[in-house]
Formats: structure tokens, sequence, C-alpha cells
């Protein structure tokens, strides 16, 4: 276990919570029946082989760094927290059960590389989807200390700070400063009783304190050192300076970050495009005008920010989603859940990217060829990272040595 | 001659020796040869065994060695021991010698070879003492052929082949797959000789068989190159193939024991010692296995072993040595000592078991314990473990203050009855059991609740207690303990539950394939399954429309469960016992309950006794607690057998053990520790600090600051120790490592400290809100108008449990009066320096 050390490949996974239809964005069927196409047309890529949805320009200038997995089905239910503990822990567990998230697991194994926690999940936590809490973004068994580090603010707005990493409102910096002094003092005038807890806690407060005290750390967290031209080219709102901040806090030494594109499906513009007409109204519309184009900025500026820094070829960029939607269009025009079949991607790293793993039938109803399950695409980041599954063991529950992940890797990715 | 000289020369004739018994061809054995026990960085004895220092005669091991093997020599330990009493490994250092040669052979590093039947005697001479080894020889008229189960499975498991990483996986690796660390030697016969168009074994090219060309390395291998041509596990491989490689007659005796030489060593750091692993087989034939053995050392700071069994100390300490040779483990225990100054043995006492079996382990151990804790931390540590809470300053006054020489007996008498002790020990049963309304629903968590609260309150005896949540059966309303079975998902999690909780004992690992450290096996496993199969759960038909109502049945019809590796019917079998004929008609959980707390079962008594300990020390004499297990002994074996027949005395009376536990000096030590006991992390020779649980520390938090906790989705008014279970929206809990209950282990509770508890500590909300809350604890302080010295007072008793010290106190009046108008941030700062210090956030 003691591979903390270890020198293995950060990982930024998008999550785009709600998910987005397959047919309407990286699996289109041009040639099916109107009520399969739905509204949007393809458009060529420089992957000569691969098309992707017209609301994606800027993507498709970039085809040949990703890989598309469009085989991706599972079948243990169709709601959004089936389809976040399969994509973030690789299991879909029942509540006594519970698995660690991707990012925990790499913090407890690989331990942080500095200061910062080794998985930082921005904006904030996944909040209600539907059904139930369990979705998939905690330490469980894994222990507290590796629980994904929660932003819980957003970056795009003015007056953003962390949680527990602000100075508390209304306590001047000469104050907090002297408040810390006095505990250092104080702390010398008691015994030394040494004991491993007790080393523990020290280690704690040294590594709480350098993260609020060191400059380079804090920075981390303020997007105001960058300019305003990048800050603009990654999209002024929440998931653009999310996928911002994710670039710096990687540069900042944190192993695993996890971008929630959105925390909740109801009442809000995104993915879940029901088009119910109440709490999840979501259209073509909400596509068109806002969320492709959010995300196709934010994911480009991403991937070139993170080429330009030299980083990519350190970093495994994943983009998931819960499941896909249904191929026919629901009577209102929308999409329901559909797990059967649906399309996520891999680039960075040592991806091979401009490729396509698998495919779907003519209408996007099920796997034609290359079925694969949500283990195998986080057996694959684990590989992209560079971590040997088949000898990295961790803790599990009870401390009994288990495999991260009872899958293989997909073996054309690489 | 130095004694490296003699080590390099001794390698070099080791070397030789190997060169003839290479000219014979594929026909080598198990002796010298294969490789030097010299080692390679390591000249052996290099320190301790000064031939000027041994105080006794030497001792060989064995006495007298039986050789009924052509290919089974066997060796010979030498030992002495030193002026002050600790054993000194001379083996490397001795010299052999044989009477008759053309008996047996004896080689530079005392391994003896048969040659023809007869008997001789083998001459020792180290340290200028002599010994003599008696051998006789009772060879078969001709050599045996090789055996797959006694040559080829162990060279297998000593390669590491059968590695769960490796073939021993799942599903193989490239295509071939092996048994989990050997347990099947028939299907592994089977995939090695027969699949794959005899290419792993080729009979009329044995040197060309993937079986060899694979590990040695001459093909690819990804798990790259496994032994040396010429080694000893070669020659075992290589020898089976050219004899054809036969399958074993059905008679084959199997291992039935393995034994380790020393059993136990006390011994100085830097030292070497040789160890000697004799396996004994079901037709009474002895063999020496050393080198077939799979060693690994406990903990490694204090020794590490290699792979032939040779022991180097390392730091000062104790550590178990597991020695694995086919499934079966043995384990012996190396204590390694310093030298302390003026060390004088403290009087053994006998007015208390307790201390009696902790100061004659430390006493060996030449470690002083530290004194008695002074009277507020000795409070402050017994109130946090029994009852969760920290005292209030009015309580501790009063315990200060009364001059009784017994009070310390007194107030502990007294804790057991506040109503805190009740929830403490309630939460610690509703974690073990696992009562969470992730599993159940609201009111079957209440009434099971309550049921263990009316158990701890009234003291129940623990095998009665157990034997109650064991039978139980209907639905909530019927008996409340049936929540322990309408948590688990099917027998197979119930007897996993049951045998953790119950017996300390995971079996998890031997549902699969044979536990990885123990001995258990399938038929084990099996076996508790068939105690637990009749029982199910579903939902009850009397309260329909209420969700998730369970009711526990019992099929007595049901038959025994099926072991898959057999596909046969496992009988109901005791752990570490008999099997046992129930048959249809009876409910055999009541069996099961009924063997557990039987006195001389060998698991509750012990287990629960180990348990309540660690609860006070924070660790187990065997620890992990809930890992009872050959390969994790205890670290103190009388401490524990004085436990265990304290608690069966007493009809398993908890309270009473707890209450010898926290009456006993070992419990009140203080915990600075002297300079004799700073490394001892394991003995009890001083209190080691640990960081306050969870929900201790949110009631101590609320009780210093004066502002409770509100928690979501419990009723209005609980403390964090009284709370129904993790169900609640608390991020505090959460992150100070409340257990979830999803497991029936001690490790899934949390007490370790980690930098987001220390954020916490220092910036949120919880903290910083009840030191600004106007009903708070620092406001009620202000409105007294007390002077600077009083206000530091309260303050510290308030959250420390103790007065300050007089330079804590000036630092602290220091910082008070810094600037007058913000007298009330100065105090507000104080409290929150006082509760982010060592002394509130550990037990200590």
């Amino acid at each position: 276990m003691n591979e903390s050390r270890a020198k293995i490949r950060n990982c930024i996974t998008i999550f785009l919570v709600g998910s987005p239809g397959h047919v309407d964005t990286w699996d289109m069927k041009p040639d099916a029946p109107d009520d399969v196409r739905g509204k949007f047309r393809p458009i060529s890529t420089n992957v000569s082989s691969v098309q992707i949805c017209e609301h994606f320009p800027l993507m498709a200038r970039m085809m040949d760094r990703v890989a598309l997995i469009r085989s991706l089905n599972y079948n243990t239910g169709a709601s959004h927290e089936n389809g976040q503990r399969w994509m973030m822990t690789g299991h879909d567990f029942s509540p006594n059960n519970v698995q660690p998230h991707i990012g925990s697991v790499v913090s407890r194994v690989f331990g942080p590389k500095g200061d910062l926690p080794a998985s930082i999940i921005l904006p904030g936590k996944i909040g209600n989807t539907g059904a139930g809490p369990f979705h998939g973004q905690t330490a469980a068994f894994l222990g507290s200390g590796h629980e994904p580090f929660f932003l819980g603010s957003d970056p795009a707005s003015a007056d953003f700070k962390v949680a527990d990493l602000a100075p508390p409102a209304n306590h001047s910096e000469p104050r907090i400063s002297a408040r810390r002094d006095l505990l250092g003092q104080l702390d010398a005038l008691q015994r030394r009783a040494d004991s491993k807890s007790a080393q523990d806690l020290d280690a704690s407060y040294a590594r709480a304190f350098n993260l609020l005290t060191s400059s380079q750390t804090r920075m981390a967290f303020e997007l105001k050192h960058e300019s305003d031209k990048l800050r603009d080219r990654y999209g002024r709102n929440t998931f653009g300076q999310s996928c911002l901040m994710a670039r710096r806090l990687i540069e900042a030494g944190s192993r695993f970050i996890t971008v929630n594109h959105f925390d909740t499906v109801f009442n809000l513009s995104c993915w879940d495009m029901h088009a119910d007409g109440g709490g999840l109204n979501n259209t073509y519309l909400d596509y068109e005008r806002l969320l492709c184009p959010q995300f196709d900025i934010a994911f480009t500026a991403l991937i070139e920010d993170l080429e330009q820094r030299g980083l990519l070829q350190e970093t495994v960029v994943a983009v998931l989603s819960e499941m896909g939607r249904t191929p026919k269009l629901n009577p209102r025009g929308g999409r329901d859940h559909y797990p059967p079949a649906w399309t996520n991607f891999l680039c960075g790293g040592n991806i091979r990217g401009g490729q396509v793993i698998g495919s779907t039938d003519k209408i996007g109803a099920a796997p034609h060829d290359y079925p694969v399950e949500p283990p195998r695409v986080l057996a694959s980041i684990y590989h992209g990272m560079g971590i040997d599954l088949e000898t990295t063991m961790m803790p599990g529950p009870g401390g009994r040595p288990v495999r991260f992940i009872e899958a293989e890797p997909i073996p054309e990715l690489f | 001659m130095s004694v490296s000289r003699i080590c390099s020369l001794k390698r070099w004739l080791a070397a030789a020796a190997w060169l003839v018994v290479a000219s014979l061809g594929a026909n080598g054995f198990e002796g010298p040869g294969a490789a030097p026990r010299c080692g390679g960085l390591f000249s052996r004895s290099a320190s301790g065994a000064d031939m000027g220092v041994i105080a006794s005669d030497i001792r060989v091991q064995p006495p007298a060695i039986r050789l009924v093997h052509h290919r089974q020599p066997h060796s010979i330990l030498v030992n002495a021991t030193g002026p002050d009493g600790r054993v000194l490994d001379l083996t490397g250092q001795a010299t052999f010698a044989s009477a008759d040669p053309k008996i047996a052979t004896v080689s530079s590093l005392g391994w003896v070879q048969a040659v023809a039947s007869g008997e001789t005697r083998i001459a020792v001479t180290a340290g200028g003492k002599t010994a003599t080894v008696v051998v006789t020889v009772a060879l078969p008229a001709t050599t045996p052929q090789h055996s797959f189960r006694h040559d080829v499975m162990p060279a297998l498991s000593k390669a590491g082949c059968n590695m769960g990483a490796c073939h021993g996986y799942s599903l193989g690796k490239n295509g071939f797959k092996l048994s989990l660390r050997g347990a099947d030697a028939a299907a592994d016969f089977l995939s090695i000789s027969d699949e794959f168009l005899e290419r792993r074994v080729n009979r009329h090219q044995p040197a060309a068989s993937l079986l060899l060309t694979k590990p040695l390395g001459e093909v690819p291998h990804k798990g790259g190159v496994r032994f040396d041509a010429g080694s000893l596990l070669h020659q075992l491989m290589l020898g089976w193939i050219a004899d054809g490689a036969p399958n074993d007659p059905p008679t084959t005796a199997e291992v039935e024991s393995i034994r380790i030489y020393p059993p136990s060593a006390i011994t100085s750091p830097g030292a070497q010692h040789q160890l000697q692993l004799i396996a004994r087989y079901t037709d009474g034939v002895e063999r020496d296995v050393t080198r077939l053995g799979i060693f690994t050392a406990n903990t490694e700071r204090v020794a590490t072993v290699d792979d032939e069994g040779l022991v180097i100390t390392r730091e000062l300490g104790e550590t178990a040595v597991v020695a694995r040779f086919e499934r079966i483990f043995a384990t012996t225990n190396f204590i390694v000592l310093g030298e302390p100054a003026g060390f004088v043995p403290e009087p053994v006492p006998t007015d208390h078991p307790i201390d009696r079996h902790v100061v004659e382990k430390l006493n060996a151990l030449r470690v002083a314990p530290s004194p008695l804790a002074p009277d507020e931390r000795f409070l402050r540590r017994v109130y946090l473990d029994l009852i969760g809470v920290q005292p209030k300053p009015e309580e501790l006054a009063a315990f200060l203050a009364d001059p009784a020489p017994d009070k310390r007996v007194k107030v502990v008498d007294a804790l057991f009855n506040r109503p805190e002790f009740v929830d403490r020990w309630s939460l610690k049963w509703g974690d073990l059991l696992q009562n969470s309304r992730a599993n159940l629903n609201e009111p079957a968590v209440y009434s099971f609740r309550e049921w263990i609260r009316t158990a701890v309150a009234s003291n129940m005896p623990l095998d009665e207690f157990a034997r109650r949540v064991l039978s139980g059966r209907g639905g909530i309303q019927d008996d409340p303990t049936t929540a322990f079975y309408a948590v688990s998902k099917d027998a197979d999690e119930t007897l996993q539950r049951a045998t953790q909780v119950f017996c300390g004992v995971r079996m998890l690992c031997a549902k699969c394939h044979p536990h990885p450290f123990e001995n258990w096996t399938q038929v084990d496993y099996y076996g508790l399954h068939s105690f637990f199969n009749q029982g199910g759960v579903k939902p009850d038909p009397r309260l329909a429309g209420i969700p998730n109502a369970k009711m526990v049945t019992v099929n007595l019809a049901a038959g025994y469960s099926t072991n898959p590796r057999t596909g046969r019917p496992q009988p109901p079998r005791f752990l570490g016992g008999k099997e046992t004929e129930l048959g249809t008609g009876v409910d055999r959980r009541l069996a099961y309950a009924e063997w557990l707390v039987k006195p001389e079962n060998p698991f509750f008594a012990r287990g629960m006794a180990n348990r309540l300990w660690s609860y006070f020390f924070h660790r187990g004499i065997i620890d992990p607690v809930d890992d009872l297990r050959t390969t994790n002994p205890p670290i103190n074996p009388a401490l524990l057998d004085a436990l265990t027949r304290e608690l069966v005395e007493s009809k398993f009376d908890g309270r009473r053990l707890m209450r010898l536990i926290v009456t006993s000096r070992t419990y009140q030590r203080d915990s600075v520790p002297n300079s004799s006991n700073a490394h001892d992390d394991a003995n009890f020779s001083r209190f080691l600090p640990r960081r306050v649980p969870a929900e201790s520390l949110l009631d101590s938090l609320a009780q210093a600051t004066g502002v409770p906790e509100n928690f979501g989705n419990a009723p209005p008014g609980f403390t964090a120790s009284q709370l129904p279970d993790a169900d609640v929206a608390s991020d505090f809990l959460n992150l100070f490592g409340k257990p979830q209950r999803a497991e029936a282990c001690e490790c899934e509770r949390d007490d370790s400290s980690n930098m987001l508890q220390a954020l916490h500590f220092i910036n949120s909300n919880t903290i910083l809100g009840r030191l600004r809350n106007p009903n708070g604890r620092v406001s009620q302080l202000i409105r007294q108008k007390l002077e600077d010295a009083a206000l530091i007072e309260q303050l510290y008793q308030w959250t420390l449990v103790r007065a300050p010290t007089a330079k804590e106190s000036e630092l602290a009046t220091q910082f008070l009066r810094q600037d007058p108008a913000k007298r009330i941030e100065a105090a507000e700062d104080l409290m929150w320096a006082l509760l982010n210090s060592r002394d509130f956030l550990l037990i200590h």
C-alpha cells in the first residue's frame, strides 16, 4: 500500500449530471426515422470517420485527441443515482455496501502530493437528483481523510470562497494570526505524550495550517491570477470557471479533480431533457442555446490549456455521464433515461485519440459491437493514470486487500 | 577466523557442494546448495554471538533426527543463552561432523542428508562447546518418485505462482489458472498436466516444459523470473516431470500440522536467527520444510525475515513471525530488547490480575511502566471512556476535593449508573449489530435500539445477550432482536456478521477460497452456513402497507448448504470444532447459539474480553480485535487468559470486567513516557493518547461551549451518543469517523486524524459559531464579569478539564489584556485555541 510517492498521472473527470442524449450529441443517427434522429445534424470532425453534433464545433476540431466509447451500457435501473454510482465507483452498490469514489481510491492508495487534498470535487456536492443520497462521491470505507474535498462555492461568482479555507467573516487577518500563534504557544506548554494518534493529529494540523497560510496553495483557488482572456476562453459561467480551476488545482498538486456539471436536475437548465413542462422541462432549446455551447467551450479550453502547459500527457481527462437517453423522442419531444446505450469519452494521458470504441445499432438502442460496461471505463481511467491494476490493491471493508475494480481496461484506448 | 571469513568460506563450500549435486542431474534434494544460508549482505550472527559471552551449553534442535526419504534432509539449529538470558543463534558459526558419512552426511550449514539406513551421530561444535545429534536413517528400498502434492504444490506456493495477483487469480493469468494459494491440488494437477496439449509438462523433454521455462525466464513470462536454474524449486518441479509427472495415489498423506523453532525468542537489535519449520503428515512422518516455508514478519520495523527463514532483528519491540507451509500456519514471537541502563524490575503486583500479567511481561521486556496519571487526567479519561463525555468543572472540583483513598474506584462505580453510560455502550452495540435505517425501517431501528439500551442498563450477561440476538424470530413487535437477522441480505452475511461480532473471526475470505492468513477453508465456511441457512427475511404480512416491515422466518425443513467446491451438502460444523448432524426439524441457529456461549467455547469469552479491553486501550491484546487467528497471536497471552477467566467466572458480567479494567493501575498509567517505555506501543506500559471518538468529541464540544447540536433526521434534544444510527445530517460526525453501520467490523469506526478535520476545527462554523453564540460559554462567562484569572480557569476547566499551569495562566492573561476593548474576542480566541489543542482533541 505504501505507494504514496508513486508517480502516477492525474485525472480530471467532468461529470455531466442529468445525462446528454447520445443520439443528440456524440452518437448521431442521421439516417434514422424522424422520431429518433431528433433536431440536430452531425458535422464532420478532424477525424474523417467521426461525426458529432453540430453544436460542438470546437470539439470537432480536436477529435484527434478524443477517444469516444459509444457502446456503454448497464442494466441495473434507470435513475440518475444508478448511473452516478456506476460511473463514479464502478459498482451500483446498495446503501449497506457503499463503495468509494474513484478519487478517494487514488487518495487512499497514493496519498496527497503536497498540501492540497488528493481528490477535489468542483463546484460542490451532487444534491437531489431524484432517488436518494447515494451518488458515489464519498470515500466509503476508505476513511474520512479520503473524502473528496468539496469546493462548496461557485468559482464564477464574485464572492467565491472555499468553505473551510476562507478566513471567517468579521475576522481580521491580524486576529487570525494572533490566535494561531496563541495555539502554537499553548500547545507547546502541554505535555508531550507521544503516540501514533498524537503524531497524526500534529501532522493534520500542520497540513491544515500549511494549506491555510501557504500563498501557493491558496493561490490555486484564486482565479484572479488568470488573464481575462483565458477566463473568457473557458466561459464566464460556473462550469467554465470550474474547469479552469480544475487545471489550476492539478498544477498545484492535486491528483484527481471531478467537475460536476450541475448539482441537481430539477428546475434548472441541464442535460436531463425530459421536456415535461414542469420541473424537468429541458428541451432542444436548452441544448442548443446553453448546454452544448457551454460544454464545447469549456472542454476545448481545458484541453488546449493543458496541452499548452505540457500537462495533457500527465492528465487523463474523462467526460462521463450517468446513462444515455431514449432513442425515440417522447410525445413531448424530449428524451427519457436510457442506460442500455450511451457515449462517454476519454482523452489526455496516454489515451490514443481520434478513435471510436464500440458502436450502437441503427437507432442507438443497444450496443452493436464491443459493449462496454461502466467498470471498464474506470479500469481504463486507472490504467491511463499509470496504475497497475493487477498488483495495486486497496484496503477493503474490514481491511481486506481488494482490487480497485474487477474489470480490465479497454486495450484499444492505449 | 572472523565470523565473516567463516561465512564466506561456508558459502564457497556450499556452492561447491551444489556443483556436485548438479552433476548428478535432476535428482536434487532439499539440503545444502540451493542457496547459501549466509545471505548476501549480512554475515551471520554479526552481533550478540561473540564467542566469549555464551553463558550456557549449546542446544541443538532437534536432538535426534529420523530420515526416511532420499531427498528430504533435515537442518540442525544451534542455540545458546547469553549472560542476560537472551537467545543466541550459533547455527551459522557452528561446525558439524558426521560420525559415519556412509549413513548420513552433514553440510557445513548443518543440513543432514540420508545416505543409507542405519544410525550415526553428528558432532556439533560452537563457541568451544559441543553437542550431539543422533541420526536414524530408515530409507525405503528404492528412491521414491517425486510427488505432485509433496513436491510440486509446495514449490508452486513458494515461487508465488498461485498468488492472487498471478495464476491464483479467479480468472487465472494468460490462460493458466491455479487454485488460490494451492487450495485444490486435484484441480491444479489437471490444469498443469492435461491442458494445453501437454506443452506445460513435456514428459519427453522435461526441461522444455512451459512449467519450467516460464518461471526460469527462458521464455517471456509476465510474472518475471520466479526461480533460478538449479534452485530447489527448479529441482523439485523438474524431478517430478522427469519422473513422468505422476499423479499421487489416493492414500497420499496430507500435512497435519506444522511447528516452528524457536517458538519464541528474546533477543537484541541487529541479531540473526535461523528458523526451522517442521511439517507433520497424517502418516506420522515429519519433514523439515524450512526451505519451502513462506515467511513474513507482522511488524517489519522490529524484524524482517528472508525467503529462507533467516530473521534479522532491527528496532526494539515485538513481532510475530508467521510461517506458512501449504495452507497451514505457525507463528513465533520475537522480542527485541535494548540495554536500558539501570533497569530495575517492577515488583509484580499480586492484588490485581491485570497488573500482575502486564508487569510480568514488562519486566521480561526490561520496560518500566509510567506512574499513575494525576487525578484530573484520570478523571477526564475515565469519563470519556465509560460515559463518552468530559466531566464538568463541578464534577472535577468534587473529585479533586474528595480525600478518600479509594475515590477513583468510587467515581468509576458512580459512572456505571449514569444515563450516559447506557448511551455510550448502546451506541457501541448498535454499531456492531448494524442497527441502521439504511437497512431497517424506523420503528425497527428504534425498538432494537430500545432493546439494546435495556440490556445495557440492566447489565444483561453477555452470553444471554448473544443468545437472544441469535435467536430472534418473527417481526419487530414479536422480538426486537429480529432486527439483527433482518439487516442481512442472506445467510452468508448473517454468518459473517455473527462470526465476526461474537467470535471475533473474519470468515469472508473462506467463502470463495481458503483464508489467506488462517487455516479456514470452504468446509469451515459452509459448515457455518448450514447453521444459518434456515433463516429468511420476508415482508411482514401483518404490517401490510408499512414500508420495509420485515419478518424473520425459520424454515426447519431446509437441508444443509452446498459446498461449491465439492458440490455436496456440508453438515453444520462448529468453528474450529466438529461436524454435527442436526438434520431438519430443529432450529440450527439455536444450536449455534448454545455452542457459542458455552464457557469452554474458545472464541466467545476470549473475543469479548479482548474487545472490551480494546475499548479502554485503543488496542486489543489481540489486534485487530475482530481478527482472531493463528497468524495474529495475542501480545500477552497470560493477560488475555486471565481476562477470559474473569469473564467466564463472573458469568459473563461485562460491567464487572470493565470495572476490573478501569480500576487497574495499568489503565490509570500516565501517558508521558519514561526512558525505557517510549517505544512501547503494544504492552500497555503507559497510556497511549488517542483522538476522542466522533460522538464523544461532539458531545464534549457542545458541553464545553454550552451550545448543543441539532441533528436533522433525529429527535430534537438527542446527543451525538444517543443518535439512532449514522443516517443523520452531520458533517462533523461523518468527518470524525462515525461508523455508517455497513459492516460488523470495529475498523469501520475511524478514530484517525486528518487535515479536513483540522480545517473543520480551525475554520468551520461548528466551532466559530459556538464561540460567538450569545448563549454560549464565552458570553455566559463574560456576563459573570469574572476577573481574568477566574475566566481563564473556567475556560480551561470546560475545555481541558484541568486548571491552567502558572505558565499557561500567564500566557493567557497576556493574551486577554492585549486590547481591553476586545476582551470578548480575546476570550473567544483563547477558547478556540484550547479546543484546537492536543489536550482537548486527545484522550491522554
